[in-house]
């Protein structure tokens, strides 16, 4: 127990830390309310189980552990170990004024148990520093680029860890009673310094190590908001307010007649939440790690335009704070955001394939961020690749973004037998074609073994034929949200006409976006991708399939249908059902895998930064040997069968969807 | 410097056209429609110049059925600021007709200079702009591919078939736009909501009796099918034989 003058020390120590603390912390709050408003507060349950499942667990950190990056093991110890300290640290206050509240509190078992957790965790705490000390200055992964802070952070917590133990050891040293048997590490201190001759002198350093000590714990505790450590307060609510919504799904413009500003060029034209985003980073770089752009050598680094972000709002903080308190908040001339803080390469470089927010541990959205930067560049500055613009005129004119005359969209389909809803709307299913499945050379013979795979199955659907229109995702994600809108309305207007149910699709970017961005415009279908439709015929026994197909192949996860829908597994049943050989899978597959490049209207634009995506992708394919590589997405067996030209092994392996193993393993009746 | 923008409804590029029951006109049905390909250079090129010179407007005129009003409208996105729509539904394919149509409503606007395109993509004619430049007695520059404007006068290159010329013309003139002139912009959102408010007049068009008909529409002869005759080097000797003596091209 501390003197009378030693808790008024004390008083003042935490009274000034407070008193930063709530100062620094305001003013970040204040920030965050320049941000539009959202509603991110429905469903608090599912919230507080989604943030209890992902910290409790280390599931934030874990869920990016492969054998090459085990980093999320270590911050798993170190979050651990560090919470029994934060804990111990309030024991230290509490005992300061009134002895009895100390762990001894709750008896000698807990006291010993207690000091023995302590002394364990200091020791995990240590190890897992110096475990990221050799990672960050000696083995240097390329996702970690060396800051000062994250170095302030480890030999400031390491000496932490050292100063504890120092009290722990004088204090075992200076008491009559040693207050616990278990503290094997306080013990251990203890015995060196009664070895350096302290004994005598073990009072006095008791409690200079004891305020030293605790300075640090609360400097600490502010430092944490001027650094890279703020995601340790703002991880928690970032996981809380996580999107509820369909992954990766982009929001509409609200009352788009009569709005007068649309996307963002400003930092305070996106939400509060987006804002806590840039508070939540802990500058991990698993999004980069994982970014095709950053790894085929483009501008675009997720990681960046989050912190980049962030340092703006700091930094022009308290000036827009004065203009919103004089009321002078109002849009600059030029954007202060885009081009200023994010360049234009930048934003065109993402493909949307959202690998990013799949590994982020704190749930930050960083694709919605960039396409509001393209909402902002098409809708308003009509900025934006030149040869875009044909894409969308071809939308607007012809409904498909080659501008082929859609008075062909059919054509695919004349000798097949298929009916139009408007020649039968009596049918189980909507076959929703797409524009490469209509207009694409290669993607015809895929909806054409589709039909026969409907066919062969007995299934009763029809197609909207020269009805159909394109869905628009491309125009979305290019930030043409107009257009999109038009596609959207006039999609849904079709479908409701012949009282659609049920619509089967083949391109992922149009079974993503009928599925999970429609019903923000009313229309309300249940939409399968064929991949799982497929499955489910051959599981119903609908299908017969020849099986014993033996050729090595290697299936490429299009991000539209696996990060975005979660469908992995059902490609892949489906190669195993009619394939003898092991599946051979890439280096990056699954929820890791590696976008083809033409995702995010990507597929439209030239790519004249880094290297080619496709080709980055098709080599590591390669390298697998696979006679064949299955794709379920027409955009990715487009950017396959370039890159197997580019690479001069198109004669050697063959891209061929899904779709085309089953039909051509299909039984003749 | 006023402009006024002629601009027509035309049948998109990538459409197959069919031909109507009566062979004499195309059949509209699930044909899409746009503005005039060449018309777009001349919108284009008539907001530049207002840009430059910042001051003046831009009026958009277009002859025939009211959907003519749609593509108004996206001329109006793309800057213009009004416009007169004459309706006609009588598909009279008689340039001159319309020429004069057209010359008459000009003769009520003051202007600095009429913009054209070239020609309209579905006729292909390339004759209204040059009879109404005649009608209005004023000169014209054709196929322009580059314009100046300074001191009451504009400078216009044009393309010719032997190269090109450059022309100095006293204004009020009128330009013919060829692709090439500039790149029409895609509208900002703000500016297609804008559109839809601005002003747009509608007068019944006073056309002549034609003195033009149409007695047939025909499609072009189908392309006879390539033909591949071999592969590699050892193919090169027929296939500049065939060159010389079938295709008669070296």
């Amino acid at each position: 127990m501390l003197p009378i003058a030693g808790k008024i020390f004390l008083l003042i120590l935490i009274a000034l830390t407070v008193y930063f603390f709530v100062q620094r912390a305001k003013y970040l709050i204040d920030l965050l309310k320049l941000g539009t408003p959202e509603d991110r507060f429905d469903n608090p349950k599912e919230r507080w189980k989604y943030v209890l499942g992902q910290v409790l667990p280390q599931r934030c950190a874990t869920k990016n552990v492969t054998k090459k990056d085990l980093a999320g093991v270590g911050h798993l110890l170190l979050f651990y170990g560090f919470s029994v300290y934060v804990i111990s640290y309030g024991f230290h206050i509490t005992e300061a004024f009134y002895d009895k509240l100390s762990p001894a509190l709750f008896g000698v078992a807990f006291n010993n148990f207690f000091y023995l957790l302590l002394d364990t965790a200091g020791l995990v705490v240590i190890a897992s520093l110096l475990w990221a000390f050799i990672r960050r200055y000696i083995v240097k992964p390329d996702r970690l680029e060396p800051s000062m802070d994250a170095g302030i952070i480890l030999v400031v917590v390491f000496c932490l860890m050292i100063m504890s133990f120092s009290v722990e050891g004088f204090r075992l040293l200076a008491e009559e009673t040693p207050f616990t048997d278990w503290a094997y590490m306080g013990n251990a201190f203890s015995q060196v310094f009664a070895n350096m001759g302290l004994q005598e002198s073990s009072h006095t350093l008791f409690y200079v190590f004891w305020y030293l000590h605790m300075i640090v714990v609360l400097g600490f505790g502010i430092y944490i908001l001027y650094s890279k450590h703020l995601h340790v307060l703002a991880a928690h609510p970032n996981l809380y307010f996580h999107s509820t919504k369909p992954k990766g799904s982009l929001e509409p413009i609200e009352n788009m007649e009569e709005a007068e500003r649309f996307g963002a060029s400003d930092i305070t034209h996106y939400s509060w939440k987006h804002l806590l985003d840039l508070y939540a980073c802990t500058e991990c770089g698993w999004c980069n790690e994982n970014c095709p752009a950053n790894v085929s050598g483009k501008p675009l680094k997720p990681k960046d335009v989050i912190h980049n972000m962030k340092e703006h709002l700091l930094a022009t903080g308290k000036d827009l704070l004065a203009k919103k308190a004089e009321e002078t908040q109002g849009d600059e001339e030029e954007p202060t955001l885009v081009r200023a803080v994010v360049t234009e390469d930048e934003i065109w470089d993402c493909t949307n394939c959202m690998a990013c927010m799949e590994v982020c541990p704190v749930a930050i959205e960083h694709v919605s961020k960039i396409d509001e930067m393209r909402r902002y560049l098409v809708l308003m500055e009509s900025n934006f690749p030149a040869e875009v613009q044909t894409v969308f005129k071809g939308m607007e004119t012809n409904s498909n973004p080659w501008g082929i005359g859609m008075s062909t969209r059919a054509d695919w389909a004349k000798d097949l037998g298929v009916k139009t809803l408007a020649e039968d709307s009596e049918v189980d299913i909507l076959f929703y074609v797409g524009c490469s499945g209509a207009f694409d050379d290669r993607y015809k013979k895929v909806s054409v073994a589709m039909v026969k795979i409907l066919q062969a199955a007995g299934v009763k659907f029809g197609i909207l034929g020269t009805e159909e229109g394109c869905c628009g995702d491309s125009a979305r994600r290019i930030g043409n949200e107009y257009l999109y809108w038009m596609m959207a309305q006039q999609n849904i207007e079709v479908f409701n006409g012949y009282n659609v149910k049920k619509i089967l699709a083949t391109c992922p970017h149009g079974y993503n976006t009928l599925k999970n961005e429609y019903p923000q415009f009313g229309g309300d279908f249940e939409v399968v991708h064929h991949t799982e439709f497929i499955l489910d015929l051959i599981k119903n026994g609908r299908l017969k399939l020849k099986g014993g197909l033996a050729k090595t192949i290697t299936y490429h996860d299009s991000c539209f249908l696996g990060r975005y829908n979660t469908i992995y597994d059902q490609p892949r049943e489906i190669l195993g059902a009619i394939s003898n050989t092991n599946l051979v899978e890439m280096e990056r597959n699954r929820r890791f895998s590696f976008c083809c490049g033409a995702g995010g209207g990507r597929m439209w634009m030239e790519e004249d930064r880094g290297d080619k995506i496709n080709e980055v992708r098709t080599e590591e394919a390669l390298s697998k040997n696979p006679d064949m590589i299955a794709t379920a997405c027409p955009f990715c067996m487009t950017m396959f069968e370039d890159g197997l030209k580019a690479k001069n092994a198109e004669d050697k392996v063959k891209v061929l969807d899904i779709a085309e193993f089953v039909a051509n393993q299909l039984i003749d009746n | 410097m006023n402009i006024v923008v002629c601009v027509k409804r035309v049948p998109d590029t990538e459409t197959k056209i069919k031909i109507g029951g009566d062979g004499k006109a195309i059949d509209p049905a699930g044909v899409e429609f746009v503005i005039n390909p060449f018309d777009e250079y001349a919108i284009e090129e008539a907001i530049q110049i207002k840009e430059k010179s910042g001051e003046g407007e831009i009026n958009i005129l277009s002859l025939g059925s009211i959907d003519a009003q749609v593509i108004m409208r996206k001329a109006y996105a793309m800057g213009a600021e009004k416009g007169v729509h004459l309706n006609d539904d009588s598909a009279n394919p008689d340039n001159l007709a319309v020429a004069k149509s057209l010359a008459a409503q000009l003769k009520e606007m003051s202007f600095d200079m009429v913009l054209f395109g070239k020609q309209a993509v579905d006729d292909d004619s390339a004759s209204v702009a040059v009879q109404v430049a005649q009608l209005l007695n004023i000169p014209i520059v054709t196929r322009v591919i580059k314009m100046d404007i300074a001191d009451g006068k504009a400078t216009a290159e044009r393309e010719s078939d032997a190269g090109k010329e450059i022309l100095e013309v006293t204004l009020p003139a009128a330009f013919a736009a060829e692709k090439g002139l500039n790149e029409p912009r895609y509208p900002k959102l703000m500016d297609i909501m804008k559109a839809k408010k601005k002003p747009l007049e509608q007068k019944e068009a006073q056309m002549d009796a034609p003195k033009m008909e149409i007695v047939e529409m025909k499609y072009p002869p189908e392309r006879p099918p390539g033909k591949i005759v071999g592969e590699g080097v050892e193919a090169v000797p027929e296939l500049v034989n065939l060159l010389k003596n079938e295709a008669k091209m070296i």
